[in-house]
């Protein structure tokens, strides 16, 4: 473990977590004379990114860069508002909702908390909200990005786990949508108790059709990229491509982009794209290293040695997400853990899929939680209110979270059904005993 | 120390030359994958008749856009951290230490990494691309430069941050004045 060791420091220490993953097993590989494998780490390093099904990764995030552009936040935003802007607390319900419908555009929490943050935070604020807590809904709601697919969370961890990208979509779903309506009830709650205002007069059913219509042009988008890959009508490759031309001619038709647009946007796309692909990379070639010191064996024998109750261990497994999230940004923390914990977990009896998803939403729920939350940094800047007051008042949203994150831990059948039902699952024998109610 | 900045200055200008070049190529490219894959849709479900070299094109292009971009990010700092005990040396001296040998770390990561990438290269035009039919050192002919480019980035970041050591004050308020320059662009 010492590899891992030596990773740890420098991570910690500050180095860029691509150089980490390389020079934790590098080194250990020198001091403990095995100098050869070091080949073996940069041909991992090279074939983790020359690598088919990682393609559909730029063009996901040539998509979301598309999707980011202001119009069409805006076009969402109207969409929530003529449904639910009448309601007490209704800019508030409209921020969820819109986080739950930028996710299927998105999948980023970080670009949701600053495409909507900057529109609805400052409009809250008008309309009689603190600050604080119009800032800590939008970080709150915003984790949904990730969770909801398309996500590009879920590619990553796919991808590095070979767990189907599709299956893992259709996990996503109910977890997504869980958040989601759970942090509307709360609001709806705080709303009654504090007494929060209405946005607007109930509008006409006239105005909220022509909302529907200008929100479902670019709504089309996650549906095309879903429901050709679940459909089995796209390779996910093809759908994100065809999703990301599909935002490309809605964004330039409705005029939320010009041509003159396209090289900012896609150098933006191309940086992201470079900076994640050579940190898979890395992280690939750290996964080789890890399966040859037998570290999910080691962990495995460890987790056990603790207790041999999968209820417990997942509990145990769950705090140290949570723990690992508030520190790491959630890309980097299932690139190094998943390969780890994964198999680990698969060990103890735990399903795969059911794994992986819950990984995704705890670490992602830790972007919004203090001190390393990226997404409430964004918010805090937006803003310009004190992160330790945002943090205060997020505690309820949070408590709604962690909610979900152990119901979809205990109840596999809230994650795994809808991957049941279209096929995605196949169940191994040491799984049966947690999906009784789902595959059995 | 006057002879250290001049030298950060060539290297950062030698650096800024890289990183205009580079993002360039990295967006015609990204922009040329993600139409070769529509193209490529269209062929198979409308003409019937898949491309059977666009995955092979993407896939080199996908590698070259990384390690175009890997310097970039490696010069502007785009590369994902945990700043968090950093963060609490507050640009201190010892700060700027660990800095200088997290740089030092990377140069020597990166020559071993030139090497490998090296030999892959001159490996590479032993094995043909079935699709494309060229050699698939032109997939590897990226990683040579993009290493040396690299160690260029953080010859740079070396420099900046050894000037750091011998004067924290003046260094840390140079890149306080940077940081909120860069906060005032974003928030305009």
């Amino acid at each position: 473990m010492m590899y891992f060791m030596i990773f740890l420091i420098t991570m910690f220490g500050g180095m860029s977590v691509v150089f980490a993953l390389l020079f934790g097993p590098g080194l250990a590989f020198v001091i403990d004379g095995k100098v050869m494998f070091i080949k073996l780490l940069y041909s991992r390093l090279f074939n983790g990114i020359y690598s088919p099904p990682l393609l559909a990764l730029p063009f996901f995030i040539v998509a979301g860069e598309i999707m980011n552009q202001g119009g069409i936040t805006k076009n969402l935003v109207k969409l929530a508002q003529a449904f639910l802007g009448h309601r007490r607390g209704g800019l508030a319900q409209v921020n969820i909702a819109s986080s739950m419908l930028f996710a299927g555009l998105s999948g980023s929490a970080v670009a949701d908390t600053s495409a909507l943050g900057s529109m609805l935070i400052p409009a809250m604020e008008k309309n009689g909200y603190t600050r604080r807590f119009a800032a800590a809904v939008t970080a709150a709601s915003s984790v949904i990005g990730p969770i909801i697919p398309p996500s590009g969370l879920m590619i990553l961890y796919a991808f590095v786990m070979n767990v189907s990208v599709a299956g893992l979509f259709a996990a996503g779903l109910v977890p997504g949508l869980a958040i989601g309506l759970g942090l509307m009830a709360l609001t709806a709650y705080l709303a009654r108790v504090r007494n929060f205002p209405v946005a607007n007069e109930p509008m006409p059913w006239s105005e909220r059709l022509r909302a529907l219509w200008e929100g479902a042009i670019p709504m089309l988008t996650p549906v095309i990229m879903l429901g050709g890959i679940l459909a089995g009508i796209f390779t996910p490759t093809e759908a994100a491509a065809v999703g990301a031309g599909y935002a490309l001619i809605v964004a330039l038709g409705t005029r939320q982009m010009s041509f003159k647009d396209i090289p900012r946007v896609f150098t933006s796309a191309a940086i992201s794209s470079g900076v994640i692909l050579l940190l898979v990379g890395a992280a690939v070639s750290f996964a080789s290293i890890v399966s040859f010191y037998q570290t999910p064996e080691k962990m495995a024998k460890l987790v056990l040695s603790v207790s041999e109750n999968p209820y417990a261990v997942f509990f145990m497994v769950n705090i140290l997400l949570f723990i690992v999230g508030m520190f790491l940004d959630a890309g980097p923390a299932i690139l190094i853990l998943g390969p780890i914990l994964g198999p680990a977990m698969v060990q103890v009896g735990i399903h795969p899929l059911h794994f992986a998803v819950v990984m995704c939403v705890n670490v992602t729920v830790g972007l919004a939680t203090p001190p390393m939350g990226l997404v409430l940094f964004v918010a805090a800047g937006l803003s310009r209110e004190s992160l330790e007051k945002i943090a205060i008042e997020m505690i309820p949203f949070l408590l709604v979270e962690f909610l979900v994150i152990f119901l979809i831990s205990y109840f596999p059948i809230l994650t795994l059904s809808i991957p049941n039902w279209l096929g995605y699952l196949d169940v191994p024998a040491a799984a049966s005993w947690i999906l009784g109610g789902v595959g059995g | 120390m006057e002879s250290l900045k001049k030298l950060g200055l060539v290297l950062d200008r030698v650096n800024d030359g890289v990183e205009k070049v580079a993002v360039n190529m990295a967006w015609v490219m990204l922009l040329a994958i993600t139409l070769l894959n529509i193209v490529q849709v269209f062929y198979r479900y409308v003409l019937n008749n898949a491309l059977s070299w666009s995955e092979e094109a993407s896939l080199w292009m996908m590698v070259w856009i990384t390690f175009v971009i890997m310097p970039v990010a490696y010069h502007k700092g785009l590369n994902i951290s945990m700043m968090f005990f950093r963060d609490m040396l507050k640009k201190s001296r010892l700060e700027y230490i660990i800095r200088c040998l997290f740089h030092a770390i990377v140069i020597v990561i990166a020559v071993i990494c030139f090497d490998q990438a090296w030999q892959m290269y001159k490996g590479g035009s032993r094995i043909e691309l079935p699709a494309l039919e060229i050699s698939k050192a032109w997939v590897y002919a990226v990683m040579p430069p993009a290493w040396l480019f690299l160690i260029l980035a953080a010859l740079g970041g070396m420099i900046r941050d050894l000037i750091g050591i011998l004067d924290p004050e003046a260094a840390r308020l140079r890149e306080d004045a940077a940081e909120a320059a860069i906060a005032g662009g974003t928030q305009k």
